[in-house]
């Protein structure tokens, strides 16, 4: 059976020995063939020896030589402002482990852990997987404390509760559960909490470990916490009583729980005027059954039914498909799985090279496979327009799971025409309707009796029309916002 | 017992319901109501609001007897246990038959509107085995499938609204040249389906909000009747005498649509909603079924019957009939007798036998207490 780290030495909950020699070597015994530990020694004026115990690259070198070592070789008052008693061994090795150093003194059972932590990170830049247009620039990093951190900053309330865990029996990653109170439905933390709690793990390297312990079901396509980098994200979603996981060594928080459609909101939604939102939200909406079930209509109509297509275009399809040896479902997976693979490389590739991708893609695979007469043209353009529009999903995530049940779809289109996507689609609704989210059902805003949670789903109702909280779980506080917010000319300042 | 803890809501029935009944209804109805009624088959949707009424009367009046149960658990509340387990019995069978039955009429109109090579037993058994996911997912997700499915089984209908330029309301007149009585005959096959509305004593029981069942319930029907009275105006004013020849006219009407010579043989549309519209109303037939089979024999679990009695349906689709002639004869000469016999009938004698009870036990309460009412 694999032992946590911290077992491996001798009896590790006893409280500190009073003899210094002893307590360094019961440190030096568990932090054998540790090169980064360090181990520093004092000599206090007159008053025997302290010792630091910390790790080289995790503790504010600086810090140390100023405000502990200097003023404790002249007997002085440690001016650490952030500085814990720390009784037991195990706690001293949690406290070493997290990047604080640990001071121990002759004659004395308890130990100083400092709060004299410092390493290199990265600092914060713009979210790179969720860029907009407008709104604010700042993005989380791996580190949990900023991350924090940028939460707070937006909210401002003591409301806001930030708990925090450790997870991973190895990495002992930091987890941090943040929620409004009041806002967010107790059960769910509870609930999430649990979750987080059953967790027994060598390590968390990534939110998505997370995501994947925790989701209500495993068995499908769909991501059933919504994963964002943006703190004002994660900040909106808990202002609608959702809860956000942050994960330290990752800049992706998790927010749970979340409908299909949060999976299409993208932040600038809110931040553009509602109308022009509304519109890209529908435009939005119809790429995404673009992306499902363009290329399987595709294969459907050329395969089954013809006499659907208006007969000018049916001639000018037919005349390019003439040459074509492949039937449309062979053709469409072809393509589709090479649009896949370049895509995939394009992710993959450094960046210097990025350019050999698209001049591949679009030389060799589009134009010379036209020419040559493997591919026809008609279908180089679906798949064009369906590589386009599995782009405009604001989640990479969702957009991944869209794209890969256009495959499934394909096959169906290709054995039973439209009656095959109309099974695989209602296949589809059943397993969404079938989804739950912590509880919340995946289609809720559309299944609920109450219209008003139509507002930001069918449109993007404008903020001074959007009184309500979305309804989750629970019941809480009901109004966002006071009645009689929507401007005119009647409703100036006290200057007007 | 119930076979499931979920609830629905009113609407969510009303949702469920509406497609459960219009959805075979729409496209062959409109022949058979011709063939009797001629140019005043418009009427026969207004007329079968008779059942409509009556089926609503029933199946609420004997919910608010007995709060809570199906016609299956009731029955043996107010027969007796031997002859209410028969009639319990009987509606299994007969609402896997009908299954079998609807499964048949979706598989032979979709064979030949667009699928003329597929063998029958894929596209009964594709569907059946997507109606039998989604009962075996539970009311709940059958409910959340039809809000998100029956607005989309609905709008294609509106299409019909471009055929408007080649709609000629003359055809309507004379209207009852030959005076009430053909038309009488030709709502008889309206009023059955109607009927079928009476599968919402299914539901009743699980409704969140049971004061609103009654109230959801008479919407969709409403609904109904308003779609019938609409499909068979269309069809009446475009196709006219012709109406009583085609096989299924609201198809003709489409295949007919031609918007800016580009959008032309949009059938492919009414098959989509076609099927839609039958998945739904396969799986809530389907559901009922088990769930009579499930309450009858008192079984624990409803789930592990489900794929079976799938399978049932399709070899009952398969072995009633031969042909679509021999199908199409059982639709118009026995299926209005069998389905007003099973959801008017039969619940109608119900409910005279529970009043008779009330009346000679003298409390209004008895049966409504369960135990007590079958001694």
């Amino acid at each position: 059976m694999i032992q946590p780290p911290a077992a491996e030495g001798q009896s590790p909950d006893e409280t500190l020995y009073p003899e210094l020699n002893r307590n360094e070597e019961r440190f030096r015994s568990v932090f054998a063939h540790c090169s980064d530990v360090v181990y520093r020694s004092i000599d206090i004026e007159g008053k025997g020896r302290a010792l630091l115990v910390y790790i080289e690259g995790l503790a504010d070198n600086e810090g140390l030589e100023k405000q502990v070592i200097s003023p404790l070789q002249r007997d002085r008052a440690l001016t650490v402002s952030d500085k814990v008693d720390v009784l037991t061994f195990k706690d001293c090795l949690a406290h070493v482990l997290d990047g604080k150093p640990i001071l121990l003194r002759d004659g004395q059972t308890a130990g100083l852990a400092l709060g004299l932590t410092k390493w290199e990170k990265r600092g914060i830049e713009e979210p790179s997987a969720e860029s907009s247009v407008r709104g604010p620039r700042e993005g989380f990093t791996e580190t949990l404390r900023v991350n924090t951190s940028q939460i707070r900053r937006i909210v401002k309330s003591p409301k806001l509760k930030i708990e925090e865990m450790k997870i991973g029996r190895y990495t002992q990653t930091k987890i941090a559960v943040a929620y409004v109170e009041g806002l967010a439905d107790r059960t769910l933390i509870d609930e999430i909490k649990a979750r987080l709690g059953r967790i027994r793990i060598d390590g968390i390297l990534e939110s998505g470990y997370i995501e994947e312990l925790i989701e209500d079901t495993p068995y499908s396509p769909f991501p059933q916490l919504l994963s964002t980098e943006r703190p004002d994200v994660v900040c909106g979603n808990l202002l609608e009583g959702r809860a956000a996981i942050l994960v330290e060594g990752t800049p992706f928080a998790l927010v749970a729980p979340i409908t299909f459609f949060s999976l299409l909101q993208s932040p600038e939604d809110y931040y553009q005027r509602y109308i022009i939102s509304t519109v890209i939200r529908w435009l939005r909406y119809s790429y995404l059954l673009f992306s499902l079930l363009l290329p399987s209509l595709y294969v459907a109509v050329l395969t089954f039914h013809q006499e659907m297509v208006p007969g000018s275009l049916l001639l000018s399809m037919a005349s390019s498909r003439e040459e074509v040896p492949f039937p449309a479902l062979v053709e469409a997976l072809l393509m589709e799985i090479t649009f896949e693979a370049l895509r995939e490389a394009g992710v993959r590739l450094p960046k210097q090279v990025g350019s050999a991708i698209s001049i591949v893609g679009a030389l060799v695979i589009g134009q010379a496979a036209v020419q040559a007469g493997i591919v026809s043209a008609p279908m180089v353009i679906i798949v064009a327009l369906t590589g386009i529009s599995s782009f405009m999903t604001p989640r990479y995530i969702a957009g991944i799971s869209i794209r890969m049940l256009r495959f499934p779809m394909i096959f169906l289109a290709g054995s039973l025409g439209l009656l095959g996507i109309m099974m695989g689609i209602i296949a589809l609704v059943l397993h969404l309707c079938s989804l739950r989210s912590f509880g919340v059902p995946y289609l809720s805003t559309l299944q609920t009796p109450n219209f008003g949670e139509f507002k930001d789903v069918l449109y993007r109702a404008p903020w001074w029309s959007m009184k309500r909280r979305p309804r989750l779980t629970g019941s809480y506080d009901e109004y966002r916002e006071t009645a009689g917010l929507k401007p005119g000319p009647e409703h100036g300042g006290e200057s007007g | 017992m119930k076979p499931e803890k979920g609830t629905i809501s009113g609407l969510q029935m009303a949702l469920m319901l509406y497609p459960a009944v219009i959805a075979t209804a729409f496209l062959t109805l409109p022949t058979i109501t011709a063939q009797y009624a001629g140019n005043d088959l418009w009427l026969t949707p207004i007329l079968s609001g008779i059942s409509g009424a009556l089926t609503l009367f029933l199946a609420v009046r004997l919910h608010r007897l007995y709060p809570g149960q199906t016609v299956i658990e009731y029955s043996v509340k107010i027969i007796g246990t031997v002859p209410g387990k028969i009639v319990g019995f009987a509606y299994f069978i007969f609402l896997l038959y009908l299954t079998g039955v609807i499964a048949r009429q979706y598989a032979e109109f979709v064979k030949s509107a667009i699928m003329f090579k597929t063998p029958l037993l894929v596209i009964l058994s594709s569907i059946l085995l997507l109606a039998a996911i989604a009962v075996r997912g539970g009311v709940e997700l059958i409910a959340r499938a039809a809000t998100i499915l029956t607005p989309v089984f609905v709008i294609p209908s509106f299409v019909l609204l471009l055929l408007l330029p080649d709609l000629n309301v003359q055809h309507l007149f004379p209207v009852l040249e030959k005076g009430w009585i053909p038309v009488l005959k030709g709502s008889l096959a309206p009023n059955a389906y109607t009927s079928e509305f009476f599968l919402m004593t299914f539901f009743l029981p699980l409704l969140s909000n049971p004061e609103k069942g009654a109230k959801w319930a008479a919407v969709s029907i409403a609904a109904d009747l308003f779609s019938g009275l609409y499909a068979s105006l269309l069809v009446l004013f475009l196709l006219g005498p012709d109406t009583a020849d085609k096989v299924y006219p609201v198809l003709t009407a489409f295949r007919y649509i031609s918007l800016a010579n580009f959008f032309e043989n949009l059938e492919a549309l009414l098959v989509a909603m076609w099927v839609i519209g039958n998945f739904l109303k396969l799986s809530i037939f389907l559901y009922a079924a088990t769930t009579s089979l499930v309450q009858t024999l008192e079984l624990k679990d409803y789930r592990m019957v489900v794929y079976p009695l799938a399978v049932w349906c399709v070899l009952f689709s398969l072995w009633d009939y031969p042909n679509l002639p021999s199908l199409d004869n059982h639709i118009k000469y026995v299926s209005p007798f069998e389905l007003l016999a099973f959801f008017n009938a039969i619940p109608l004698l119900l409910l005279l036998a529970a009043s008779a009870r009330q009346v000679f036990k003298g409390s209004p309460n008895l049966p409504a207490k369960g135990k007590n009412a079958v001694e």
